[in-house]
């Protein structure tokens, strides 16, 4: 794992509160992760398991309803927990900087493409014609062709890989140390999908911005991060080299999550899945294990007892079945 | 009008339960013909699992939607067991239902959210007014719905309060509960979470078997398809253009744009990315469809559309320089490995 | 969200329980007036003509010395007919009119949404007048001009709701497995739209109550015998001078009426729209 003093970004057990009907629910727990500068590491899990939410805590953009209760951010060190919004927005956008899943509801379809990748670029103190001038740089540097012609016309005009093009220019007008990216792949269409991570593999070795990518695909995780952390139910379970955790899974989640993936080697036998659902945020388990109920190695212990450390090489995991399997 | 070749093997056991003949389907869009699906012709025979790839846009759903009559074809025929049911009259339509079904991909819309599941399973039954009461059908649908892995305490739930990975369950119900013969299976785990959709696809998997269905399974995901599909065909624009037995496309692609689909999903070297984007189908590339966004054109492929036909026994390829690939030792099983 | 839901968010608003108060009032005189009056509401007496509210008449006299709350109780038994008569009409020409219209879409949908539009240029109350004009007086004349002025209101909400749901995967999926139209536009659509219908009804039942006692007001209602609230009104109007408290009354019973549906079919809507 990276040094957590020179990480660009670090979260310290990052708890997010959701207020429901006078109770208030853990949606993410006790998140702790790390991202060291010009590293790309994914943040993964299913839907509902909390790894948007925690992306929006990154950035301040959390919704109405839930709130950081516990737990630090860091960004280069500096400590982002308990800004008000308006010294949100010192750091957004220049030092941070999200793309989103859906880039069409992402753009304000109103606004030129232009203006709106140079709006950040003027919202940290350039001058309109600086604004043009670096939007276009970006644009190109982006891939769009023609960027000229792109500054004047309006989102709708584009097609769904261009439109992604466009928020990674946004995103990266202003050399931020760490973009934050959820789902950038998941709306787009299998040759798009593969031009838009090999576009952001290249900003990354280019600029060097470490990117914390967040996705439920593992193929994409494979192809683009050296590190990963997975979530389930808003706790990590098991993080390390995605090699690793990839080929020689700790956890009987992150073991069952791969065994579903069907693939032409498993055909003519059943897929191997997980059963029942991710429980929805009230009906969590409070204490002990949150995979308790699903996991297929589940003991007495890991009903109620908070969970052992299971540590192999740089791979780690929150599992008494993995810490008896690394050392019996 | 290219046919199907069909695979010798099937030949001679079975006859096609579907054929579709140069089957086009044209959307008026403003002022312009937006052709979705150009002239396709198909084969699917009983039991098997026929795979249909493609990017969004490429006419894939709408080829389903046609099949179950939800969208009228502009051009072509569609036969089913061997009879034209191209144009049904009202009550051939509402046999052709209980034997010809679909399921869709969102199960967060394709069920009316406010009604119970055992109504919505009872549903179809009672429009065909099967078996002799009101008894008879509701111990069908308790059986359907025990078959999805649902028991009776969801009879009377609403799909409010039910997970993603269940709904689907309900939907697959409705849709099998008259024991149809072919179903059209429309991305129908696209919407639902890695660990929820194996679950999903083995359920499909076993009801195929149990009720010997035959399927036509839409979607854009090739580990999806390569895992369960018997054939594959691969869309592109309207158009089919390649199709051949899951093994030989899976390992063995030909035709440029399914080496870029499967190699998007490999891993390693040799992966292809194409540069550029799906042109509209409203205006589609002279010459062959895909030549804008091909690594291997040549000057021929922007004058002349090359034909679907059939480059090695059971595959048929729409690329001029199919038989110069299969030459080169790609797309058959004795050549080496697309790496 | 289902009706059955809408009700019970509903069943905890202030302003519905409020307004089903209101109506709950007048319903509870209405049926009670169907069996009992404490006098006979034609009865004159000229002896106690415009007496104020006492023991014996608790609702005071009118000019002729007819017992008020008898004929309260009576006029409001025209006032439910005029009002459940018109939305009846309105809901069920409407809702058809806009069903056929937004479900078939098409040449179809443009004529009707075309006549529609004529009917709703031009003002409710002339075709009202009009029609009385031309008929005569009467429950019958009455109905059918305030009905045909509420048909486009139900047809444009039933026409949106049929063409947003037509496409709705769920109604394709219903058409795959063999429903005809029938089933789709009643049992699959219909109980989606059945919360917003039931709003505008509550409105359009109120707006019928307050356009009859205007047209009786005017002479132009109910015939000139039947004790109904536009024409107590007009009669009380007469004697404001003497008998300040006669007007109170018909006005008092109108407005119960058209506030009480009113701020249940705000309620409702807002239960509709927001949760």
């Amino acid at each position: 794992m990276a040094d957590p003093k020179e990480a660009v970004l670090s979260l310290e057990g990052l708890t997010v509160e959701f207020a429901r009907g006078g109770a208030s629910y853990p949606a993410v727990k006790d998140v702790t992760l790390h991202v060291a500068p010009g590293e790309m590491v994914a943040l993964v899990g299913e839907s509902g398991c909390g790894k948007t939410l925690t992306a929006l805590a990154t950035l301040g953009l959390l919704p109405p309803g839930a709130r950081v209760s516990r737990g630090k951010i860091l960004l280069g060190g500096t400590e982002l927990g308990g800004l008000a919004q308006d010294q949100w927005d010192r750091y957004r956008g220049k030092d941070l900087a999200m793309i989103f899943q859906e880039p069409m509801t992402a753009l304000n379809p109103l606004m030129k493409v232009g203006r709106q990748v140079g709006e950040a670029a003027r919202m940290h103190g350039a001058g309109k014609e600086e604004a043009r001038r670096r939007a276009l740089e970006a644009m190109a540097q982006v891939g769009l062709p023609d960027p000229e012609r792109l500054y004047e016309e309006y989102p709708h005009q584009l097609s769904g890989g261009m439109r992604q093009r466009v928020m990674i220019a946004m995103a990266l007008i202003n050399r931020p140390r760490l973009l934050v990216a959820d789902e950038p792949t998941t709306a787009l269409d299998v040759t798009i999908q593969a031009q838009i991570m090999e576009l952001l593999l290249q900003m990354n070795r280019e600029l060097g911005t470490a990117v914390l990518l967040i996705s439920h695909d593992l193929g994409v995780v494979r192809r683009l991060c050296s590190r990963v952390y997975l979530m389930y139910a808003g706790s990590l379970v098991e993080w390390g080299s995605t090699e690793e955790v990839l080929a020689s899974p700790l956890h009987p989640y992150t073991k069952g999550l791969l065994d579903s993936i069907p693939s032409w080697e498993k055909r003519g036998t059943p897929l191997s899945s997980i059963p029942g659902a991710v429980p929805a945020l009230e009906e969590r388990r409070s204490r002990g294990c949150p995979f308790y109920d699903r996991c297929p190695r589940r003991r007495e212990v890991c009903r109620e007892k908070s969970l052992p450390l299971a540590v192999r090489g740089t791979q780690g995991a929150r599992c008494v079945d993995a810490k008896e399997a690394i050392n019996p | 009008m290219t046919q199907t070749e069909r695979d010798p093997i099937r030949e001679e056991t079975s006859a096609p339960l579907v054929q579709l003949r140069g089957l086009s389907k044209e959307f008026r869009q403003g002022r312009e013909r937006v052709c979705a699906v150009r002239s396709l012709s198909l084969d699917i025979f009983p039991g098997e699992v026929f795979g249909l790839v493609g990017e969004s846009g490429c006419g894939k759903s709408t080829l389903g939607q046609m099949l179950v009559r939800l969208l009228e074809p502009t051009e072509g025929q569609v036969l089913f067991h061997g009879r034209d049911v191209t144009r049904p009259s009202p009550r051939e339509r509402k046999a052709l239902c209980r034997s010809m079904q679909i399921i869709f991909q969102d199960p967060y819309s394709s069920i009316d959210p406010l009604k119970p599941i055992g109504w919505l399973v009872e549903e179809p039954l009672q429009i065909h007014k099967w078996g002799q009461s009101r008894q008879e059908r509701r111990e069908r649908a308790l059986d359907m719905l025990r078959a999805v892995g649902l028991d009776e305490t969801y009879w009377n739930r609403l799909p409010g309060e039910l997970s993603g990975g269940q709904r689907q369950r309900v939907a697959i119900a409705i849709a099998l509960v008259l024991h149809p013969e072919f179903v059209v299976c429309d991305e129908p785990v696209s919407a639902l979470d890695v660990s929820v959709q194996a679950q999903v696809l083995n359920l499909l998997l076993e009801l195929r078997r149990k009720l010997g269905l035959t399927y036509l399974f839409i979607s854009h995901d090739l580990h999806v398809v390569s895992y369960l599909a018997d054939r594959v065909g691969v869309m592109y624009l309207g158009e089919l253009v390649e199709l051949g037995s899951c093994g030989a496309l899976v390992q063995h692609p030909l035709h440029p744009y399914t080496r870029a689909l499967f190699s998007a999903s490999a891993e390693g070297e040799g992966r292809i990315v194409l540069s550029g984007d799906l042109p509209s189908p409203a205006h589609p590339p002279e010459g062959c469809p895909f030549h804008t966004r091909c690594f291997a054109c040549g000057e021929r492929c922007r004058q002349e559309k090359p034909l679907l036909r059939q480059v090695e026994p059971g595959r048929l390829c729409a690329c001029h320089r199919a038989e110069e690939f299969l030459a080169e030792g790609l797309g058959n099983s004795s050549g080496k490995p697309l790496t | 969200m289902g009706f059955q839901r809408v009700m019970q968010r509903c069943l905890h608003k202030g302003t519905f329980l409020l307004g089903a108060a209101m109506v709950g009032l007048m319903l509870l005189l209405m049926t009670v007036g169907l069996f009992y009056t404490p006098y006979d509401p034609e009865a004159m007496d000229t002896q106690h003509a415009l007496a104020f509210f006492s023991p014996a008449h608790p609702l005071g006299t009118d000019q002729f010395g007819r017992d008020v709350l008898s004929r309260v109780m009576v006029g409001a038994r025209y006032s439910f007919l005029v009002g459940a008569l018109t939305v009846v009409f309105g809901l069920v020409l409407g809702g058809v009119v806009g069903a056929v219209a937004g479900y078939y879409g098409g040449k179809i949908d443009e004529v009707v949404m075309k006549l529609i539009d004529v009917q709703m240029a031009f003002p409710g109350v002339l075709l009202a007048l009009m029609l009385i004009a031309v008929f005569g007086n009467g429950l019958q004349n009455l109905v059918l001009a305030l009905g045909l002025m509420s048909v486009p209101r139900f047809a444009r909400i039933a026409r949106g709701g049929f063409l947003q749901y037509r496409d709705a995967e769920f109604v394709k999926a219903a058409r795959a497995r063999g429903a005809g139209d029938g089933r789709i536009l009643f049992r699959h659509i219909l109980p989606h739209l059945t919360p917003e219908l039931v709003v505008t009804g509550a409105l359009g039942f109120a707006g019928a109550v307050m356009s009859e006692a205007g047209l009786s007001y005017l002479g132009l209602g109910m015939e000139p015998t039947t004790p109904s609230f536009g024409r107590m009104l007009s009669e009380a109007q007469g004697e404001m001078l003497q008998a300040w408290w006669y007007v109170l009354i018909p006005a008092a019973a109108i407005t119960l009426l058209v506030m009480g549906f009113n701020l249940m079919g705000d309620a409702l809507q807002e239960v509709t729209r927001h949760g």
